[in-house]
C-alpha cells in the first residue's frame, strides 16, 4: 500500500523568540518494509541552518537553527510512502522465558539492539505494576498472541480520552485512572514489557486517515500516532503491537521514529530563548495514493 | 603514616619530630598563618544542601595538618600503577563509545550499558574519530596496611580538588615554609603547565580558537575551584548560557563579536550540556553542543559521557575487562577487601592521632602520555572512628607532600621555555558584561537612594516647607523606598546588587565582593539611627567604588561597570533636581540641590553662603569642574563609551556613543537660564534611551536584570 501523507505542525510565540534550535523527527523510516518514494519538508520561516542527521536508533534527524527573532514557526512534510509489511507470524515467537534469555545474552551493541530497548529512558522505566497488567494476557504458550491480548486488553479496559494526560503523567496514573491517549498506552505496554524481560521499542509515526469502506474508524488518526514494537526473539525479531487500537501493526500503520519513549522520538523538539509562552496546533492527513486530493498531485510528483 | 600497630612511618620521622621541637605558641602562630591566608583569599566551598545563594551557604576551606607525606619510591611505584590504570579507562571508554568489543565478545553485557543513564546515545559513537576521550582524571586511592593502595573510585566525569590541592599547599606553606623547602617537596605547578600546554596544543591541532572552564555556574559547590583554576591557567571561565552554536562549531558570545572556542574544560555533570539532545530541563547547557561534537570541532574535557566509568556495575567486571582490552591484570585494582588500612596522622589539640584518609590524585594526558600530579586532594575522617567521608560531612582536608629522591627534578625546566608574551585579555562574555553594567547602574541606584534618604531624615524635624518635602518624597518614591521607614527600601536595592556581583563574582578580588556583601547586613532592622546607617552605607559603597578603581583591570568589563555608574548617576540625579527645581520651593530646595550634588562647601568658596538660584543651577548641573554635576557625568559617560567594543572591531557602539556625544555638547553649551524642569526630564529620558540602546548594542539577548529569560522547551 501507498500513501500519502501531509503533516502540519506549527506553535506562535508570544512575544517573538529568537535563537531558536530545532530538532526534527517527521520523515519516514525506510526499514521495517517501508520504502520513501518521496519527502519534502518545507519550514517556515526559512532556518538559518538545516543539517540531517541519523539518531541512535537510526532515526532521521533535521537540525534546525532559526537565528532571527520570529512569532510562529511551521513545519510541513509531504511524502509518499510505500509499506509492505505483512502479517507477522505471531504464533512462531517462542515462549516468554526463551524471549527473556535470549534477550539478557544478546550481544549486538547498536541501535538495532534489544539491551538498548530493554532499560529505562527519560520518561519511562520498567515498572512491576505495568508488568503484572502486561502478564494477565500472557498464556504459557507462544509469546506472540499473549502480547496481541496485552494490546486489546488495553484497548478494552481503557478509555481513549485527549486533554487528560500530558508529558508528566506517569504510568502509574494511566494505570490508575484507565484512560489517556495513544502516547500513555504506548508507555505503558512498554513499562511493563520490559519489566518482564521484553525489549520493547515506542513507535511513532501515522495511521491512515480514513478506515477502508466497512471498517471502524481508528482513534489517533489525526495526529500522529504511538505504538509499541516487542521483540520476540532474534529469528522473529520486532513485531508491533498498537495498545490503542488493539491490533498488530500491519500494513495501516507508517512508522516515523523508534525509540526508547516519547523522549527519543519527539517529533519536534527545540529549545528558544523566550520570555513568554507557546501555543501549538498540528494536523495529519494520510491518505492511500489512489484516494488523494488532487491539489497534492503537485506537491509530490516529480516535476 | 600510622600502621595499624599505631607506629609512624620512617619517612614521617622528619616533619613529626620537628613540629615536637615546636612549642604550643609556635605550632599556634604557624596554623594561624596558613588560616588566615585561606580567608583573606577568600577559599571556600558552598554546601549543596543551603539553597540559596547567600553566604550562609559558604563554608570556609577546612584545612588540617598534618600534611601527607609518601616518600620518593612508594610514589613512583604508585605513579607505573595510576598510568596504567588511566591508560586502561581511556582504552575501555574509546571501545564502548566506538566498537564496543566488550559487548560483542561477550565480556560485559551489554545491559550494563544500556542500563547507565552516563552512556550518553547522541554520542554514541564518539570514539571513532579517534580522538581521545580522557584528558584529565583523578583516582581516589584508600592505604593498606601493607603499603599498598587500593583503587576506592575513578573519576572522570569532571573531578574537583586540584584547585583546592594547590591551595593546601599555598596555606601549608606558609605554616611551613621551612620544613617545606628542606624536605625536598615535588612541586604542582609542573602539572599543570603541562596540562595547560596541552590545552593550547589541542586547540592549535583543531585549528586554532580559544579555551574555556565551563561552570555550572556560582552556585555549584565547588564554583571558587572553577574561577581559580581558570585564572590559574589564564582560561576563561564560561557558562552554557554563553555559549552558542552556529556552523556546528562553538562560540563565545563576547562583545564586540563571537569567538570560536575549541577547547572546553567542562566542570558540569554531561547530561546538563545540551538541552537539546540531552537533559530537556537544562537551564545550564548550550543547545547544539552534541552537534559540535560530533563534527570534532571542539574537544570537551572530559568527553560528555565520561561519567559512565565511574559506574559501580563496571567493577566486576574489571578484571576481564582489563584482560581483554590491556592484556593483563591492572596493578592498581578496585578490591573490595576488608583488610586493615594504613591512616593518617591527625594533629588536633597539639597531638597527633590516627585518621583514615582517602587521597586523591589527578592524571592528565600531555603529549601522548599520562601524567600524574605530584601531589594530590587528601580527606581526613571527621574522628577516629569513622572512614574518611567528604568535606561537607565534617572531614578535614590536607596536603599532600611527595618527597623528591633527588634525582628526577620534578620541576621540569622545559615549561619554562616557551617565551614570556604578554596575554592579551581574553575576550568579555556578553552576559558578564550585561551584569557588569546592571551592578554599576544598581550601586549607582543604591548610593543615590542612600544620600536622598539621609537628607531626607535630617531634615525631617518638621521644619521643611510642606512642597519641598513632597518633592524629597516623590524621590525616594521613585526608589521603591518609604519615608518613615526607608530601610526596607534600601535593602532591596542593595541585595539585587548583591545578587548581580554573585553573577560574576569571579571578576573581583574578594576584598570587593566583601566589601559589597557586607552591605545588606548594615540594613538590617534595629541598631542604629537612619543618618548613621546611611553614612555607615554610603561609606561601604565609597570603598567598593574605590577598589574597583584601583584594582579592577582597565578592561571593557571595567568600562561597562563605569557605563552603568554614570548613566545611573545622571538619571537619579536628573530626576532628583526636576523635582527641586521649581522656584516656588525656595531656598530650602536649592540647599537640597546642593547637598544631593555634595557641592555645598564648594559652592560656599566660590560663591558665599547666600543661594543664587543660578549659581546653584550651574554648579549642580553645568559645572564642568564639579564632579557631581550633570556635565561632568555627560562627558565621562562619552570618554568611557568611546573606548568599548561595538559591533565591528575596534569602533565603539555607534548608536549610543552618538546619544552620548550629543547629550555631553548640550550640556557644556547650555546655560543656567535654560535649566528647566522640562530640560532635566529630558536629560533623564536621553540617558535611558543611551542605556536601551547600549543594551541592545552589546549585549544580546538583554532586558535587564529583572527579566525572567530563559531557555523554553517547544514540545
Amino acid at each position: 500500500m501507498r500513501y500519502d501523507i501531509r503533516l502540519r505542525i506549527g506553535y506562535d510565540y508570544a512575544p517573538p523568540v529568537r535563537d531558536a534550535r530545532h530538532v526534527l523527527r517527521l520523515t519516514p523510516r525506510t526499514d521495517r518494509g517501508q520504502t520513501l518514494e518521496a519527502a519534502r519538508l518545507v519550514i517556515h520561516p526559512t532556518p538559518s541552518e538545516h543539517r540531517v542527521d541519523h539518531c541512535f536508533f537510526g532515526n532521521r534527524t533535521e537540525h534546525v537553527l532559526l537565528r532571527a527573532p520570529h512569532a510562529s514557526l511551521s513545519v510541513t512534510l509531504m511524502a509518499r510512502v510505500g509499506v509492505a509489511r505483512g502479517l507477522p507470524a505471531l504464533d512462531t515467537a517462542p515462549p516468554l522465558s526463551e524471549v527473556v534469555e535470549a534477550a539478557a545474552l544478546s550481544r549486538g551493541a547498536d541501535g538495532t539492539a534489544p539491551a538498548f530497548l530493554s532499560a529505562a529512558g527519560r520518561l519511562v522505566a520498567p515498572q512491576a505494576d505495568a508488568g503484572a497488567f502486561i502478564r494477565q494476557s500472557l498464556s504459557a504458550g507462544s509469546l506472540g498472541p499473549g502480547l496481541l491480548a496485552a494490546a486489546q486488553a488495553i484497548r478494552d479496559e481503557f478509555a481513549y480520552e485527549p486533554g487528560f494526560s500530558d508529558l508528566t503523567t506517569s504510568v502509574t496514573t494511566v494505570l490508575r485512572e484507565k484512560r489517556g491517549v495513544c502516547q500513555d498506552f504506548a508507555h505503558l505496554m512498554i513499562a511493563g514489557l520490559r519489566h518482564l524481560g521484553i525489549p520493547a521499542a515506542y513507535v511513532s509515526g501515522f495511521l491512515r486517515t480514513e478506515p477502508p469502506d466497512g471498517a471502524p474508524r481508528v482513534e489517533g488518526a489525526d495526529a500522529m500516532h504511538a505504538w509499541v514494537e516487542a521483540w520476540l526473539g532474534p529469528d522473529l525479531g520486532w513485531v508491533g503491537f498498537d495498545p490503542t487500537n488493539g491490533c498488530v501493526v500491519e500494513d495501516g500503520h507508517i512508522a516515523v521514529a523508534i525509540g526508547r519513549d516519547y523522549a527519543d522520538v519527539a517529533p519536534v523538539a527545540g529549545v528558544v530563548t523566550t520570555m513568554g509562552g507557546q501555543a501549538a496546533f498540528h494536523a495529519v492527513d494520510v491518505v492511500p495514493q489512489m484516494e488523494r486530493p488532487a491539489a497534492w498531485q503537485a506537491a509530490l510528483d516529480p516535476r | 603514616m600510622v600502621g595499624p600497630d599505631g607506629a609512624l612511618r620512617p619517612h614521617y620521622r622528619f616533619l613529626a619530630d620537628r613540629i615536637a621541637q615546636m612549642d604550643n605558641w609556635e605550632l599556634q602562630a604557624r596554623l594561624g598563618r596558613a588560616d588566615q591566608y585561606l580567608t583573606q583569599a577568600g577559599v571556600h566551598y558552598r554546601d549543596a544542601a543551603e539553597g540559596d545563594a547567600g553566604d550562609a551557604a559558604e563554608r570556609g576551606w577546612p584545612l588540617g595538618f598534618l600534611p601527607l607525606v609518601l616518600d620518593a619510591a612508594e610514589w613512583q611505584r604508585m605513579e607505573r600503577g595510576l598510568k596504567a590504570r588511566a591508560q586502561y579507562l581511556e582504552a575501555l571508554l574509546a571501545d564502548l563509545y566506538g566498537a564496543r568489543s566488550v559487548v560483542r565478545d561477550g565480556v560485559l553485557p551489554a545491559s550494563v550499558l544500556a542500563g547507565d543513564p552516563e552512556f550518553l546515545l547522541p554520542l554514541a559513537n564518539q570514539a571513532v574519530s579517534g580522538q581521545p576521550l580522557l584528558t584529565f582524571l583523578a583516582i581516589d586511592l584508600r592505604p593498606r596496611a601493607d603499603g599498598g593502595w587500593d583503587v576506592v573510585a575513578d573519576r572522570t566525569q569532571a573531578p574537583s580538588g586540584a584547585g583546592f590541592a594547590l591551595e593546601n599547599r599555598v596555606a601549608t606553606g606558609k605554616a611551613f615554609p621551612d620544613i617545606l623547602k628542606t624536605a625536598q617537596v615535588q612541586r604542582l605547578a609542573g602539572f599543570f603547565h603541562a596540562f595547560r600546554d596541552e590545552l593550547h596544543d589541542v586547540a592549535d591541532r583543531l585549528g586554532g580558537g580559544g579555551i574555556a572552564v565551563l561552570t555550572p555556574g556560582p552556585m555549584s559547590e565547588t564554583a571558587y575551584e572553577h574561577a581559580y583554576l581558570a585564572r590559574y591557567l589564564g582560561l576563561q571561565l564560561v557558562e552554557g548560557g554563553d555559549l552558542t552554536v552556529a556552523a556546528d562549531k562553538v562560540f563565545l558570545r563576547s562583545v564586540g563579536g563571537d569567538r570560536v572556542l575549541k577547547v572546553l574544560w567542562r566542570r558540569m555533570d554531561a547530561d546538563y550540556a545540551d538541552p537539546l539532545e540531552l537533559l530537556p530541563t537544562s537551564q545550564i547547557g548550550t543547545p547544539g553542543l552534541c552537534r559540535a561534537i560530533r563534527a570534532g570541532s571542539v574537544r570537551i574535557v572530559n568527553a560528555l559521557g565520561a561519567g559512565i566509568l565511574e559506574s559501580p556495575a563496571l567493577a566486576p567486571y574489571e578484571d576481564a575487562l582489563a584482560e581483554h582490552l590491556t592484556g593483563g591484570p591492572l596493578a592498581m585494582r578496585m578490591r573490595r577487601g576488608t583488610g586493615p588500612t594504613a591512616s593518617a596522622p591527625f594533629l588536633t589539640g597539639g597531638t597527633l592521632t590516627p585518621r583514615a584518609l582517602v587521597l586523591r590524585v589527578y592524571l592528565a594526558r600531555c603529549a601522548g602520555a599520562w601524567r600524574v600530579m605530584p601531589g594530590g586532594f587528601a580527606r581526613i575522617a571527621a574522628d577516629g572512628g569513622s572512614d574518611a567521608g567528604s568535606i561537607r560531612d565534617g572531614g578535614r582536608s590536607v596536603d599532600v607532600w611527595v618527597l623528591s629522591d633527588g634525582i628526577r627534578d620534578e620541576v621540569t625546566l622545559l615549561s619554562g621555555t616557551r617565551p614570556f608574551r604578554r596575554q592579551r585579555p581574553g575576550p568579555l562574555p556578553a552576559r558578564a558584561a550585561d551584569n557588569l553594567f546592571w551592578l554599576g547602574r544598581q550601586v549607582e541606584r543604591l548610593d543615590q537612594a542612600t544620600r536622598l534618604v539621609r537628607l531626607y531624615r535630617d531634615r525631617a524635624d518638621g521644619t521643611l516647607p510642606g512642597p519641598v518635602d513632597a518633592a524629597l518624597r516623590q524621590g525616594l518614591a521613585r526608589f521603591g523606598v518609604m519615608p518613615r521607614a526607608p530601610r526596607a527600601g534600601l535593602l532591596a536595592l542593595a541585595e539585587t546588587a548583591r545578587a548581580i556581583a554573585f553573577r560574576i563574582r569571579d571578576r573581583f578580588s574578594p576584598d570587593g565582593w566583601r566589601v559589597l556583601s557586607e552591605v545588606p547586613r548594615l540594613l538590617e532592622p534595629g541598631g542604629k539611627d537612619d543618618i548613621t546607617v546611611a553614612n555607615n552605607v554610603l561609606g561601604r559603597l565609597a570603598g567598593f567604588t574605590g577598589l574597583v578603581a584601583e584594582n579592577m583591570y582597565r578592561l571593557d568589563g571595567w568600562r561597562f561597570l563605569q557605563c552603568g555608574r554614570k548613566i545611573e548617576r545622571g538619571i537619579a540625579a536628573s530626576q532628583t533636581l526636576a523635582d527641586l527645581i521649581a522656584p516656588a520651593l525656595g531656598d530650602d530646595a536649592l540647599d537640597a540641590m546642593l547637598e544631593l550634588a555634595d557641592s555645598r562647601l564648594t559652592y560656599r568658596r566660590r560663591y558665599s553662603v547666600e543661594l543664587w538660584r543660578p549659581a546653584v543651577l550651574d554648579m549642580a548641573v553645568l559645572d564642568p569642574l564639579n564632579p557631581r554635576s550633570l556635565a561632568t557625568v555627560a562627558q565621562e559617560l562619552e570618554a568611557v563609551m568611546l573606548a568599548l567594543p561595538g559591533d565591528e572591531a575596534d569602533s565603539p557602539p555607534q548608536a549610543p556613543l552618538a546619544r552620548a556625544a550629543r547629550l555631553s555638547v548640550r550640556l557644556r553649551t547650555a546655560t543656567a537660564p535654560e535649566v528647566t524642569e522640562a530640560f532635566l526630564r529630558r536629560i533623564g529620558q536621553d540617558l535611558a534611551d543611551i542605556s536601551d540602546l547600549l543594551a541592545a548594542t552589546c549585549f544580546t539577548p538583554s532586558a535587564g536584570p529583572d527579566a525572567a529569560l530563559k531557555s523554553g522547551r517547544v514540545e
